[in-house]
């Protein structure tokens, strides 16, 4: 006979501590814009009403809405199961994501939500204070209540400044005051210290988070925080031809794959960076505070800012950034949590990381201490020095100059088919000097970035080419002249192969 | 059906109708009230005294004497928004129809009736002078219907008249977060080409008088998309249309130019009044045919939606003489300034216009703002606009039916404002009630 004994959580001592899971306002806000990208909106308007306490918070989608029965159970906690799979643009995991975050923020929230195929609202609320003297009670809002709510948020939307236009939300989610800016601060402080939080902190952990959302080509999302629209910042300004990627990885995780890609940030960054509006940094952050690793899950930044414990920050590790694409089939084997503010980096994929990082740490730190270099580059002496440097994902290589004016002379005074011959000859010390170069970095190198990129008809070309030009046995070329010029033959394709054979 | 003021149907008569249809009930309704043109009189006749002679003015005096003789409850009253500025003798119109709907026996002394309390539908009173309402300005009294959920910017004055024995305070109209737009109601309508039916040719003075030719077209899909391809050729080489997107191609013959009846799926699940206009047994669309027209207004509704696409604004007439003269419609007043929006493309992201009855008599005001259809707008758009339910049918020539469209209240405001008015019966039945208990007590 089993006897047992009443647990029943007290629901308002449960929502209190669920909701300190760890949420600052930003990863709250994200969390909710998570669902309106689920939702498939491409505007999400939020208003913060700082002036007057109670502090009201108002976020507004245009995501296809709920009908009354869905808005019930989607303030159910939790309302899906974590175990569900999910759709590659579902950003959610525990139908808790809504709730505690709006719970971590506030002690009553309201969603408002309908159709496209309606113009009538239904809403539901929760309040500590219901649960506290009722229990697990939502309370089912009036036509008046709505029509009030309704009211305020057409009042705030059109008070602030650059709305959107043509906008027209389908779900409405009003934070009824933000307790920790009401009750944890000096009264003068608050106003101002949230007005701080929402133009430093806020806009710009949402510029970055939703980048890639908001650069898409296609349907672009619009994010509108009070006065201003954000505009989106990426981390990997790929655009840039000294921002240089190091070879990717791609690794096989649980059901899923990942992709490892680092990249190095020119020295010129350290400089560029104490302005603002720069390419390489928020507003608010040092390129220190930006190094690490940015995990990427569907489009949506997951993580960002620090090495998640597998090294330590260094001042030197600066220019180095590390972008982890993983799919949503293994979030749960990186131990996410609800927040989303923190990932945990199972061991063995620790050690993979690692290993990259290692890489990675290698290249940051010579950039780093690499300023000579890079002043070659600049387009002032393009033209008079006789060594210039490329960026590639072998590292910084080493080239002749063709444009300095002795090499230039020579290529243009040469008759045509001893240019060939010329050019082969330079592709040859470049390839030789890069060797030395990096014999003395100690890593391995095999060839020039440049041939690495092309496709086996380039190089068959090129190596025809090299057969008929240098006048050189076959033998010889491919003995001597092709490893000097980078190529490994085992590894040239069977058709090229052939050519070099008799 | 009864006309007041018609010959053969004297007051009397309509005392008698209505005494029957109330069957001793106080608790009524009034709904309507008279003409605009009505009023244009009603300064006059209060300096001068009625003259009953004057039909329009015997319609307001009619109506003000069945509010005294039979007092509904509750009156709803609409008019045009002109009515508040209107002057006579330097008098506002308006400020006299509020006194004498505010104490209608004042014309009537025998009657002895109730007095009124005017309230506004969009405000709630700024303040109350003996209980009856006031309002900061008479603007308050505008029904702005776009923001009530209508897809048009109908601005009308309404006035809901209550009792002065309810002691109810009515709400307001909700007004709605989201602003209905002409493509939300029309965009899921089945696509339906125009049709040509006569070119013009030249015309002659005769008689100190234009006399202008045309030639009959025969029309078929086949010269219709020819001739309108060729407009976009044209059209395609102004100068403002350089970097235009000019490979858009015409509606497909599928629904023709529509019919009284298309078997369709319509409204979608996208049309925000979905639920309003829905009716699940119809399985398709009335009332959508499109009309014939002049083959050089048809260039001209080509060239004015594509500007529209182009510009998102529609051209105004001096616009057309910039691009083409021969766009210029051949009207005396063309030049005059006048009708320099005569041709309307309504924009496909806001409320439209207000629909009016003269829609009936030409299009030009009503250029439906997909190019591929090239054509003005058909009854059921119009219906769709002022929010008719897709089941309400319209029944006569194409001119009456347009003229049901103009001239209603749209039904979806309606039935806002009946809920209001509901709510004051039933507010003030249960007040009655109270009272009736306690005192048996």
């Amino acid at each position: 006979m089993c006897r047992y004994e009443d647990v029943t959580p007290n629901p308002e001592y449960l929502i209190k501590s669920v909701a300190e899971q760890g949420y600052s306002l930003e990863a709250a806000l994200a969390d909710l814009i998570d669902n309106s990208i689920s939702a498939v909106a491409d505007k999400i308007e939020i208003l913060i009403k700082t002036a007057k306490e109670p502090f009201t918070l108002i976020l507004a989608d245009n995501g296809h809405g709920m009908d009354e029965e869905t808005l019930k159970k989607s303030m159910r906690f939790p309302c899906t199961s974590p175990d569900n799979p999910r759709t590659q643009s579902d950003l959610g995991r525990f139908g808790l994501g809504m709730k505690t975050a709006s719970f971590s923020q506030t002690r009553k929230f309201t969603v408002l939500s309908k159709n496209a195929s309606s113009l009538d609202y239904k809403g539901r609320t929760w309040d500590l204070n219901t649960l506290t003297d009722h229990g697990w009670k939502l309370i089912i809002n009036t036509q008046e209540e709505i029509y009030s709510m309704t009211e305020e948020y057409t009042k705030m939307s059109n008070e602030f400044l650059d709305p959107f236009q043509n906008f027209k939300p389908n779900t409405i989610i009003i934070w009824h005051g933000l307790y920790k800016y009401e009750e944890y601060l000096e009264e003068s402080n608050r106003s101002a210290a949230l007005k701080k939080e929402i133009t430093e902190t806020t806009a710009e952990h949402l510029s970055l988070v939703f980048h890639k959302y908001m650069e898409d080509k296609k349907g672009p999302l619009k994010i509108r925080l009070n006065n201003s629209q954000l505009e989106p910042f990426n981390p990997f300004p790929v655009q840039q031809s000294d921002f240089r990627p190091i070879e990717p990885k791609h690794r096989k995780f649980g059901p899923d794959y990942f992709n490892l890609e680092g990249y190095i940030l020119p020295n010129r960054s350290i400089e560029e960076s104490k302005n603002a509006g720069n390419i390489w940094t928020t507003t608010h952050r040092s390129l220190i505070d930006m190094e690490g690793i940015y995990i990427y899950r569907s489009k949506r930044v997951i993580y960002f800012g620090g090495w998640s414990g597998v090294i330590k920050k260094l001042p030197r590790l600066q220019l180095a950034r590390l972008k982890i694409d993983i799919g949503n089939g293994v979030d749960n084997l990186l131990h996410l949590n609800v927040a989303k503010s923190k990932v945990i980096i199972p061991h063995d994929l620790k050690d993979a990381i690692k290993s990259y990082i290692e890489e990675l740490k290698a290249e940051a730190t010579k950039e780093f201490f690499n300023k000579g270099t890079t002043r070659l580059t600049s387009e002032k002496c393009k033209n008079s020095s006789l060594f210039v440097t490329t960026p590639s994902s072998k590292g910084m290589l080493l080239e002749l100059n063709t444009d300095f004016p002795l090499i230039r002379q020579i290529i243009d005074n040469l008759p045509k088919n001893e240019t060939a011959k010329f050019t082969l000859l330079i592709k040859m010390v470049n390839t030789q000097i890069n060797k030395i170069k990096h014999t003395h970095d100690d890593t391995d190198f095999q060839c020039l970035a440049e041939e690495e990129q092309k496709t086996g008809n380039e190089q068959l070309k090129i190596i025809m080419e090299i057969v008929q030009n240098s006048g050189m046995d076959k033998n010889v070329v491919r003995k001597e002249l092709l490893p000097m010029l980078g190529y490994d033959i085992s590894s040239l394709p069977k058709d090229i192969i052939g050519v070099l054979y008799d | 059906m009864a006309e007041l003021g018609a010959d053969g149907f004297p007051p009397e008569l309509v005392d008698q109708r209505i005494e029957s249809a109330l069957n001793k009930s106080k608790q009524w309704l009034l709904i309507g009230g008279p003409p605009c043109q009505a009023y244009s009189l009603v300064g006059r006749s209060r300096v001068g005294g009625i003259n009953n002679g004057d039909n329009r003015v015997y319609l307001y005096k009619e109506y003000l004497r069945i509010i005294a003789q039979h007092q509904p409850t509750v009156f709803v009253m609409e008019n045009v928004k002109g009515l508040l500025s209107a002057k006579i003798n330097d008098e506002h119109i308006f400020e006299w129809i509020l006194r004498d709907l505010r104490n209608p026996s004042s014309l009537f002394p025998k009657t002895n009736s109730y007095r009124y309390k005017i309230f506004s539908l969009s405000y709630t009173p700024s303040d109350y002078i003996d209980e009856f309402p006031s309002y900061k300005e008479n603007s308050d009294y505008i029904i702005k219907s776009e923001k009530y959920g209508i897809p048009q910017r109908r601005h009308r004055v309404i006035l809901l008249g209550i009792r002065e024995d309810v002691s109810v305070s009515p709400h307001i109209l909700k007004q709605k977060v989201n602003e209905v737009s002409l493509k939300d109601v029309i965009g899921d309508l089945p696509k339906i080409r125009s049709a040509l039916n006569r070119e013009f040719i030249s015309y002659s003075i005769i008689n100190n008088k234009k006399k202008r030719q045309y030639k009959q077209v025969k029309d078929s899909y086949k010269t219709w998309s020819s001739t309108i391809n060729t407009y976009k050729d044209e059209i395609c080489t102004f100068n403002g249309f350089v970097n235009t997107d000019c490979s858009f191609q015409l509606t497909t013959n599928e629904h023709g130019r529509g019919s009284e009846f298309i078997k369709y799926d319509t409204p979608s699940d996208e049309n925000p009044l979905k639920d309003w206009f829905n009716d699940p047994r119809l399985n398709g669309v009335c009332n959508h045919e499109s009309r014939a027209h002049l083959t050089q207004d048809l260039k001209r509704y080509l060239f004015s939606s594509m500007f529209t696409q182009k510009y998102k604004q529609f051209p105004r007439l001096h616009e057309y003489t910039k691009f083409c003269s021969e766009l210029m419609p051949d009207h005396e007043n063309a030049n005059t300034g006048k009708f320099a929006d005569r041709f309307r493309v309504q924009l496909p992201d806001q409320p439209a216009t207000t629909v009016t009855s003269h829609i009936s008599k030409d299009g030009h005001y009503f250029i439906h703002y997909d190019q591929a259809q090239c054509r003005s707008l058909t009854v059921r758009e119009a219906a769709r606009i002022q929010t008719f339910p897709d089941n309400y049918l319209f029944y006569g020539s194409r001119t009456a039916q347009f003229h049901q469209v103009g001239n209603a209240v749209p039904p979806y405001l309606a039935s806002q404002i009946a809920i209001i008015v509901k709510d004051i019966f039933e507010a003030n039945s249960l007040k009655t009630k109270n009272s009736v208990t306690k005192r048996t007590k």
